[in-house]
């Protein structure tokens, strides 16, 4: 049984391959800002350590606490402990999200150039290619697998820059939604938090204090116990200031995403591009303090 | 009725507050008060201000439970994009196996039972390949 013949004027289909490869490579849109924003996004969403301050919180307040509280305390300490996971796990999805969205926008296509070389061989092998009246010439069949190499990148990436818009466009809504509720996770909650252990502390320096005053000992303990309070409250500063800089990352998050779903349909206009990359330079940035203050 | 994660907050505040009261009081007649009064008001004192960490942890509670559909909503479109991912994958599989195809398909043109034979045996290898990658890929 002979081989099924190809057309003899492959070279005008090849003229109206090359004219549809320039209308997808047309539609193609360089995805680089969008994939270091995402990857950022995701480096930087990070904040096991603010939760952890929050669900130490009542851990940290036991040794300021009177022995009797303990039985109290614990019971926060149980409820918080099963805030913990929750927490991370809210920040988890917004990690992966940004993470997934960074792979998919990212520049690295499969390279198909072997592939089709080997389609190429396996058409040559089965003696669909070759000098005969039915047989498709070689420098076509040739020239067919170039055009076919280029092709396949510009079809994949057309469609994962489609997809790209879609996902964009769908999550846009739940993301902000999200990342302002745990916004107000931490500047409401997790700060009050901080604010409660800053009482808890205050108290038995406080009661140190007075019980020197009273006792007619102004001069003696109480310079002490005010030095030794600000110590502590020092390391509350800190946890403040952490939770600061994450409101900070999310709020970047936030604006990055919400301006890239308004100019999705742009990918490619160089003002999107540009402020993109001053999204990621700042969360960068705030990264950067982020892992001083937890030094 | 279920309170709501503002009245959590609202409470928190309040008893917060009353805790602080209490300790000035505590702190600002020290002298005048007996040692088993301070300690029945410093427990007062860390009583309600555990009351009102409680209610600090109910109000995260309250406010992760309100995220619970939006937090779905970015996981289906995260899944989504790993799917577009692993299609985007699969294309060079595809191309691999229709070479295969492609070359069985010459050898059975040719009726050669040795190039059929090989040629066969050249796509089930292909095609286990692919199918154990995706299954590690999956699991």
């Amino acid at each position: 049984m002979a081989p099924r013949p190809f057309p003899r004027s492959a070279g005008r289909m090849c003229s109206y391959t090359t004219l549809l490869l320039l209308a997808v490579l047309s539609g193609c849109a360089n995805l680089a800002a969008v994939r270091e924003f995402a990857k950022t996004s995701a480096a930087t969403a990070d904040y096991k350590q603010v939760v952890s301050d929050y669900t130490n919180s009542p851990v940290r307040q036991r040794r300021y606490q009177p022995e009797q509280m303990s039985g109290q305390l614990d019971g926060v300490v149980q409820r918080r402990a099963a805030n913990g996971p929750l927490l991370e796990a809210a920040q988890q999805v917004l990690v992966k999200y940004m993470s997934v969205l960074g792979d998919l926008a990212a520049d690295k296509l499969p390279d198909v150039d072997s592939e089709v070389d080997g389609l190429s061989k396996a058409l040559e092998t089965a003696k669909f290619v070759g000098d005969g009246d039915k047989q498709i010439r070689k420098e076509t069949a040739t020239a067919a697998a170039s055009i076919a190499k280029v092709l396949t990148r510009a079809i994949l990436d057309g469609y994962r820059q489609h997809e790209v818009v879609k996902i964009v466009k769908e999550t846009n809504q739940p993301l902000q939604i999200v990342v302002e509720g745990l916004k107000e996770v931490l500047d409401k909650d997790m700060r009050e938090s901080l604010v409660n252990e800053e009482v808890a502390i205050r108290k038995p320096f406080k009661a140190w204090d007075a019980a020197a005053t009273s006792g007619n000992d102004p001069d003696g303990a109480p310079p002490i116990a005010r030095i030794l309070l600000d110590e502590r409250l020092e390391q509350l500063r800190g946890k403040q200031a952490n939770l600061d800089a994450y409101i900070e990352v999310l709020t970047t998050i936030g604006e990055g995403h919400a301006d890239l779903f308004k100019h999705v349909d742009t990918l490619d206009q160089k003002a999107l591009k540009a402020r993109l990359q001053d999204h990621s330079k700042q969360l960068q940035t705030l990264y950067k303090d982020i892992k001083e203050l937890s030094k | 009725m279920p309170i709501t994660k503002d009245q959590a907050r609202e409470w928190a505040k309040t008893f917060r507050d009353l805790s602080v009261r209490l300790g000035d009081y505590r702190f600002e007649n020290w002298g005048k008060l007996k040692p088993d009064q301070r300690r029945s008001i410093e427990d007062a004192e860390f009583t309600l201000l555990n009351y009102s960490s409680d209610f600090i942890t109910t109000a995260v509670g309250i406010a992760l439970q309100d995220m619970k559909r939006d937090l779905k909503a970015i996981e289906d479109g995260t899944a989504r994009a790993q799917k577009v991912i692993n299609t985007i994958g699969t294309v060079r599989d595809v191309l691999t196996v229709a070479a295969a195809v492609i070359v069985l398909g010459g050898a059975i043109a040719s009726q050669s039972p040795s190039n059929i034979a090989s040629a066969a045996g050249a796509l089930y290898n292909t095609s286990k390949d692919i199918i154990d990658k995706q299954k590690k890929d999956n699991a």
